[in-house]
């Protein structure tokens, strides 16, 4: 009895308060994700829309639905939206680094949040959330896009003002990255803040082998906001990755390079 | 619950697995241990399982079905990490001490290569799905373009060591016809080509099961696999965060349940 009641203070230390994203403020405020857009000569960025509110129907809506899409920079002001026309039982494939022409970052992160939000949600007070497809192109060396979806629920929005769902942990939390990171490939990590205070995240890597530290870096993320973390060291052997920060859940989206064998490939964490 | 990590197949491409023996955050699992490594498969009538290793603590190790020359071909190969033995022969998935985490799950890194240089893989996990439930799924990753090929790879694990007989149907965008249907076998690692459905680029693919579930992954390679994309749908529940939203899963199977059985009267 005492053990268990030890255990549950224990694991309540991680828990308490501390949900992967907060209730919105209304039933009628849709969620989205974080996603990363990238944008530059070497990366176009796109994102699959479609109406998931007319999945709920068995009649298709008549009166127009659209999605806002918001974007914000790598420090997280919001940087241009855009509304989305959504065509009904249709899947629009968007070229999201389109909007983006002129913008000076090469990197940021979007929300995407749709208009149509059915009845049957509002009953089951449960909450619609975009939780993406969002794909690259990568050299613009073929017509493959490379797909990821998002990976948390983090941001609503009310009368047109967002506002981020996540909360900071009590205590600092180490995210291991499960995925053998080897010297024949690049890596880039981008780290969202879905929260609203300003997150340190420390990204360490450690040598398979010995488990030693190899190198650490420090970034600072403001919310909204993302951090790119790369490998640049010229390291012989396999090795790992650990994200320490006050975040719940710190996954990062990674794109990985071949170098011996020409691929670019992207997934999370 | 015990997670399996699949290996997978496509077209001039080799599946790879690889699994880690560290737990994905620093709170969940507290004590780790070294662990086998194993290879479950089933033959239709009992599921196999045979140890390919020991992994030690804060190790990772790559499985490639190229490797395991044990196993029948076209086999679904299930790799997993266990502290004990898994019985060698079973009628049921086996288990073992659950050490599963959930933020995140406890995950390997499954994906494909090519010859031609193409690589891709996401962190994922699979466990046995209930042999009465149904699947619906909606996916936008049909890709169009005159060197690009494309594939869903759906995947059924059961307790049962069973193969069962069913079929997969591809709806069209309204979900008010079926495009076509294809038969697919439980415990297995079912390959579809998409290129022949005559899907529209802004079309939807709508994926329904009477009787079996499974995780639907799409593979799209360029030039017979110079690059490769790998990812899975969303389960529809994912839809929807807080509140009733199981019950909220459960309106939106069966609004999707009258629309097939109309069709298919």
């Amino acid at each position: 009895m005492i053990k268990t009641i030890y255990k549950k203070l224990k694991r309540g230390l991680w828990t308490y308060k501390q949900p992967l994203s907060a209730k919105p403020k209304s039933l009628h405020n849709p969620v989205s994700d974080l996603f990363v857009w990238r944008q530059s000569d070497k990366w176009k960025t796109y994102f699959d829309l479609y109406d998931i509110g007319s999945f709920y129907s068995q009649i298709a809506k008549t009166k127009e639905v659209n999605a806002k899409i918001v974007f914000y920079n790598q420090s997280g002001k919001k940087i241009n939206e855009h509304t989305v026309k959504l065509k009904i039982n249709q899947n629009s494939c968007i070229e999201i680094s389109s909007f983006l022409k002129g913008e000076k970052d090469s990197y940021g992160t979007f929300a995407v949040f749709h208009s149509n939000i059915p009845d049957n949600f509002i009953e089951h007070k449960s909450y619609l959330t975009e939780r993406g497809f969002v794909s690259y192109k990568y050299n613009n060396n073929n017509q493959l896009r490379h797909y990821v979806h998002g990976n948390s629920d983090a941001i609503s929005i009310s009368n047109n003002i967002t506002y981020l769902l996540g909360v900071s942990s009590i205590l600092k939390r180490d995210y291991k990255l499960q995925f053998n990171l080897t010297n024949t490939e690049n890596y880039e990590f981008i780290v969202i803040n879905y929260t609203n205070k300003q997150q340190k995240v420390i990204f360490k890597f450690l040598d398979v082998a010995t488990d030693k530290e190899i190198s650490a870096k420090e970034y600072f993320i403001n919310p909204n906001g993302c951090c790119l973390c790369n490998f640049d060291i010229n390291y012989i052997g396999n090795f790992r990755l650990t994200i320490s920060s006050k975040l719940v859940m710190a996954r990062p989206f990674v794109f990985r390079f071949g170098i011996t064998k020409n691929f670019f490939d992207v997934f999370h964490g | 619950m015990y997670p399996f990590y699949p290996l997978l197949r496509a077209p001039n491409c080799e599946g790879f697995t690889v699994v880690h023996n560290y737990a994905p955050n620093n709170w969940e699992v507290r004590k780790n241990y070294e662990k086998y490594i194993n290879i479950t498969w089933s033959d239709g009538s009992y599921w196999h399982s045979k140890i390919i290793g020991t992994l030690g603590k804060n190790k990772s190790f790559k499985i490639k079905e190229k490797d395991l020359n044990f196993l029948p071909k076209n086999t679904l190969a299930l790799s997993s990490l266990s502290i004990n033995k898994l019985p060698s022969e079973s009628d049921i998935l086996p288990d073992d001490i659950d050490m599963q985490t959930n933020l995140p799950e406890w995950r390997a890194s499954i994906g494909l290569e090519s010859k031609l240089g193409g690589s891709t893989s996401f962190q994922g996990e699979g466990y046995a799905f209930p042999t009465n439930g149904s699947l619906l799924s909606f996916a936008p990753f049909l890709q169009h373009g005159k060197d690009l090929s494309s594939h869903l790879i759906f995947i059924s694990i059961e307790k049962s060591p069973l193969f069962r007989n069913t079929s997969l149907f591809f709806l069209n965008t309204y979900g008010n016809k079926i495009k076509i249907e294809k038969p697919i076998i439980s415990n297995h690692l079912n390959i579809i080509k998409l290129d022949e459905l005559d899907y529209d680029p802004s079309d939807l693919i709508i994926l329904v099961t009477k009787n079996i579930v499974g995780i639907p992954l799409f593979v799209t390679a360029y030039k017979k696999g110079e690059e490769l994309s790998l990812e899975h749908t969303h389960p529809p529940a994912s839809f929807a965060i807080h509140g009733d939203r199981w019950g909220l899963h459960r309106e939106l199977k069966k609004i999707w349940a009258e629309k097939f059985n109309n069709i298919e009267s």
